[in-house]
Formats: structure tokens, C-alpha cells, sequence
């Protein structure tokens, strides 16, 4: 009776967490599997298998010319986005989370590019760069950067030199509102007392910050910063929806080439596709690594 | 001190205006008359505003079915992955068990998981489970929620581990000496008390789900009265020449209920934050 009683005790937790489990194994984890399988089939063009086909997908992807530029031009756009995502979220928490009249509004303001949708957003910005009826060559005119006849620089999203920073600073503005209200929400759980007692000691506003206000947003930030890294490392939606990767591939990160490469040959984009999933999990492994923060994510 | 105020003020007007722009961008070409929209002289303003597009987005045919589906089927994700994530949250932080750690690490690697790489294999996924259980297979608003409310568990799972481990697990064992049984606590006491957690997770399972295109596009193939929103955006897509009031109206009727909802739970959005990162 009682070991039968303890059997079911271990049963229980899995009966809570059980259909979580089901779930995210039966419709995410298992198309991770078929995905990992078909990378090592020969597919034709039209989704017929044709049998098992060894590494030659990977042989292939690694063969690209275009392979190691994107590999590379990836690792910067995430570095450079979540970079300054984080680096501007912080210094607006901080600002926010004082008070001032114009608190309130800001707040709001600053929800709008959460709350649409990253592929709308892109494409506003897309047409927004437009060269001939967009707003910014508009503004850019009047202010006198660019004379009237345009020529290239008119097509900000035409050339790689000023398309992949217009691409990053677009990533950076779906990524500050909640990498924001995640570190607003960080400050206000660190107790008023303890800047009290730092204020009647006398340290400067800078030694604030640093001694007490980093430290204890650390997890709040890591949490954050680990869910823009997967966040953008995965992101599709606005480079595609403002340059398809082009011109050439010269603004196409790993994700865009594995969609590209699913019309050319499907066997190969698998092989991209678990080539991108394997780098995220060591970008994250490093990342927790580097932050001494595992106990707290896992 | 007074100058400090001002410079806050100066740089919070600065980020609302950057960050609203996109937005106003978006209804002000709404907004505007076909001519003007085209035109090479760029204003930021209208003087002829025009409603014509938005007459065309909810002319087309079954605006008001894919608003209704689109709505239904948030809801659905919502109300499904709170309950889900709240039960596995509790899993996770008030017992130990055999296989927690793999269970863990499971939920953060399906948080990894590139979206547009599954969308072939997630295609024939949906088809099989459809002939087992015709409610969630091709063609249903179910294969929908289904797939939505997995993608969104480990983020939400995540978030709600925060929230029930905030709660003092002696509040529990006090009613559970009164004689209550693990289910009653769970729902009378421990529920309750993550409630601004439940918000939050469920404001991002909304978002996912309302502003979906990839999965909308992948599995409702032909059923046209199961389509959602972006079914209505999409027709404005031409190869030729792109509709851009009927896109951006059409934006703009997508947007605005959500930024509604968003700004009403603002508040409790940071709470909800807040508990998810707390130790």
C-alpha cells in the first residue's frame, strides 16, 4: 500500500507538466526531427524523396561560395542587434522609470512597434525607404543629404553598404519595447531602501548604477537579452520583407539562405536549417556561459 | 535638477516620436487618397482625408468572418497555453522529479526552434494528426490553435516558473494540513496569486497568434471561410503593383485592437514582467 502510494507520488508532477510535454514534443520537437532527417535525403524539386543521400546536402552548403560571408554576416547581425538593443533599452528603462510629465505618453509610444506586427512593421519601413515616394528620402532631401536627381544613394535598401544597417536599426526597433518593459519591470523590483542607504552615504549617481542598480537588473537583463539573441538569430520576416537577402546575398543571414536554397534543392535547406539550429544552441550555450547565468534559465 | 527634467523630457519625446512614427505612417496612408498616396510630393499630412480604403478592406468578401476567426482562435491559444504553462510551471518548481532538468533544457531548445524551417514538416504533421482528429487538421481554425499553443508553451512556461516560485510554498502546505486537496490548492490559492503572470504570457501568446501569416498561409489551404486576417491583407499584394492604402488600412484595422489591449493592460504588463524575473 504505501509503495504503491509512493509510485504515485513520482506519477504526479508528470501528470501536471504531462501535457506541456506532449505538446511541444509531438508539434516542435518532432518536425525538428523530420527536418534533421530530410537533411540527409535526396528530395527533387517537387518534394519527392528519392532516398537517402549521405552528407552530400552538407557537402554541398559548405561547398557554397556564398557559404562562410553568411555565415559571418549572421554572428554580426545578431551581436549588433541584440548589442544595441540592449544598450538603448537600458539607458530608456532607466529613463523611464523616473517621473516626469512626459513619462506616460513615451510608455505608450513606445508599445506601438510591440503590439504590430514585425512583418508590417518591415514593410512599412520597406515603403517608408522607398526611393521614389518614400517619407525618409523626403526627409533626407529636405534637409539637404540628398539632391534632387537621387541616383543611387536614393535606394537605401538597393545597395548592401546602407541596406544592412537600415536592416539592423529596423531589428532594433521591434526588439527595444520589450527588452524595455522587461528591464522596467526588473527596476521595479529592486527595493527603494537600499538607494537610501547608498544616497546618505554619499555615492555619486554613476557608483549608484553601477554598485547597485546593474548587478541586481543582471537576471532581468539576461532573460531578456537570451530571448532577443534567439529572437533575432531566427528572424525572418524583416530582412525578407525589405531586401529578400539582396543584392546578391549580400544582406541575407543564415535563416534567409535556408529559405532561399528550399526552391533550389530542399535537401540542402534542411541541411542549412539544422546547421542554423545547431548555432543557435551554441550561441545560447556560449551566452549562458559567458554570463554565469545557467542556474537561473535552466 | 531642473535640467535633468528637461533633458529626460526632451529624450522621452524623441523615442515617442521614433517609435509611434511607423505607426502614424501607416494610418495616415490609410488615410489618404489614392492620387496623393503615389505622389511624388511626400507630405506628412493630408488635407483631403478619404475613407475609400478602408470601404475596400471591409467590402471585401468575409472581412468580418476572418476578423471573428482571427479573434477566435487568440482567444483559444490564450485561454489554453495559460492553463498548460501554469500546470507545467507547477510541475517544474514545486517537485522533483526523475527527468526535470531534460524536461528544462527540452522547454528552452523548442524555444530555439526556427519557425519558417518546420513549416514542410509541420504541413504533413497537421495532415496526419487531421486524419485521426478531423477537428485540428488542414483547413481548421483547430490546426490553428493547436500549433500556436505549442510554439507559445516555453516561453510561457518560462515566464510562469518566476511567478509560482515568488509564491511562498508555505501558503500551500497551510492548506494542504487543512485538509485540502493538491487540486483545490492549486486552483483556489496558487492561481490566484499568479494571476499577473497569466497576463503577461497571455498578452504574448495573443500577439503570436493574432499576427500569424505563416501558419495561416501553411494550413488553411483552401477553406476559405476558415481564413484569418492576413487572408484580408494579402489580397492587396498584387505581382504588378502593390495596393498600399488597401495594405496599410488594412494594417491599420489589424493593429489598432491590439495596441488598444495592449495600452488598457500596460500596468500590469511591467507587474507581470516584473515576477517573471524575480528570483
Amino acid at each position: 500500500m504505501r509503495h504503491r502510494s509512493r509510485g504515485l507520488r513520482a506519477l504526479e508532477p508528470l501528470a501536471w507538466v504531462g501535457p506541456a510535454i506532449v505538446l511541444i514534443a509531438l508539434v516542435v520537437l518532432w518536425p525538428v526531427v523530420e527536418m534533421i532527417r530530410s537533411s540527409f535525403l535526396k528530395i527533387s524539386k517537387f518534394g519527392v524523396v528519392q532516398g537517402g543521400n549521405g552528407t552530400a546536402n552538407y557537402d554541398r552548403l559548405f561547398a557554397e561560395p556564398d557559404f562562410a560571408s553568411i555565415m559571418g554576416r549572421t554572428l554580426i547581425w545578431v551581436v549588433a542587434v541584440v548589442g544595441l538593443t540592449v544598450i538603448i533599452s537600458l539607458a530608456l528603462a532607466q529613463l523611464f522609470n523616473q517621473r516626469f510629465p512626459g513619462r506616460k505618453i513615451a510608455r505608450w509610444a513606445l508599445i506601438a512597434p510591440w503590439a504590430a506586427s514585425v512583418l508590417m512593421t518591415a514593410i512599412i519601413f520597406r515603403w517608408m525607404l522607398d526611393p521614389e515616394v518614400g517619407v525618409i528620402n523626403m526627409i533626407r532631401r529636405d534637409l539637404g543629404f540628398l539632391d534632387a536627381l537621387g541616383g543611387a544613394s536614393a535606394d537605401p535598401l538597393g545597395q548592401s553598404a546602407t541596406a544592412m544597417p537600415w536592416l539592423i536599426f529596423v531589428a532594433v526597433f521591434v526588439s527595444v519595447p520589450f527588452t524595455t518593459y522587461a528591464l522596467i519591470a526588473g527596476l521595479s523590483t529592486i527595493p527603494g531602501d537600499i538607494y537610501e542607504a547608498a544616497r546618505m552615504d554619499g555615492a555619486s549617481k554613476m557608483r549608484i548604477y553601477w554598485a547597485i542598480t546593474f548587478p541586481l537588473l543582471r537576471p532581468a537583463l539576461t532573460v531578456a537579452a537570451l530571448i532577443n539573441v534567439m529572437n533575432v538569430f531566427n528572424n525572418f520576416p524583416i530582412i525578407w520583407a525589405m531586401t529578400r537577402g539582396q543584392p546578391g546575398y549580400s544582406t541575407s543571414t543564415s535563416t534567409i539562405f535556408m529559405y532561399i536554397l528550399k526552391n533550389r534543392d530542399i535537401g540542402e535547406s534542411a541541411a542549412m536549417s539544422v546547421v542554423n539550429f545547431g548555432m543557435v544552441i551554441i550561441l545560447t550555450v556560449v551566452f549562458l556561459k559567458v554570463t554565469r547565468w545557467r542556474s537561473e534559465v535552466a | 535638477m531642473k535640467r535633468a527634467r528637461l533633458a529626460a523630457n526632451t529624450v522621452a519625446i524623441v523615442a515617442a516620436v521614433v517609435t509611434f512614427f511607423p505607426i502614424y505612417w501607416m494610418a495616415l496612408s490609410a488615410l489618404k487618397p489614392a492620387g496623393e498616396i503615389q505622389s511624388l510630393q511626400v507630405r506628412p499630412w493630408t488635407l483631403a482625408p478619404t475613407l475609400e480604403h478602408f470601404e475596400r478592406v471591409l467590402g471585401g468578401e468575409n472581412f468580418a468572418r476572418y476578423l471573428l476567426n482571427s479573434l477566435m482562435v487568440a482567444l483559444a491559444v490564450v485561454a489554453l497555453s495559460a492553463l498548460v504553462a501554469f500546470l507545467a510551471a507547477v510541475a517544474v518548481t514545486r517537485f522533483t522529479f526523475r527527468f526535470r532538468t531534460t524536461v528544462l533544457i527540452m522547454f528552452l531548445v523548442a524555444q530555439m526552434v526556427p519557425v519558417e524551417a518546420l513549416t514542410i514538416p509541420l504541413f504533413f504533421l497537421v495532415r496526419d494528426i487531421g486524419t485521426a482528429v478531423p477537428g485540428v487538421g488542414l483547413n481548421t481554425l483547430g490546426s490553428l490553435v493547436l500549433v500556436h499553443l505549442a510554439f507559445s508553451l516555453p516561453f510561457a512556461i518560462w515566464m510562469m516558473r518566476g511567478f509560482v516560485a515568488a509564491v511562498p510554498e508555505a501558503l500551500e502546505e497551510a492548506a494542504m494540513i487543512d485538509g485540502a486537496s493538491r487540486p483545490v490548492v492549486l486552483w483556489r490559492i496558487l492561481f490566484p496569486l499568479v494571476a499577473p503572470g497569466l497576463i503577461a504570457t497571455g498578452v504574448f501568446s495573443f500577439i503570436t497568434a493574432w499576427n500569424d501569416f505563416i501558419f495561416a498561409r501553411t494550413f488553411i489551404i483552401s477553406a476559405k471561410d476558415n481564413q484569418t486576417l492576413p487572408a484580408a491583407l494579402l489580397v492587396f499584394f498584387k505581382p504588378d503593383e502593390n495596393d498600399w492604402g488597401g495594405i496599410m488600412a488594412a494594417s491599420t484595422l489589424m493593429t489598432i485592437p491590439v495596441l488598444i489591449f495592449f495600452v488598457a493592460v500596460q500596468r500590469r504588463l511591467v507587474a507581470g514582467l516584473g515576477g517573471a524575473v524575480k528570483d
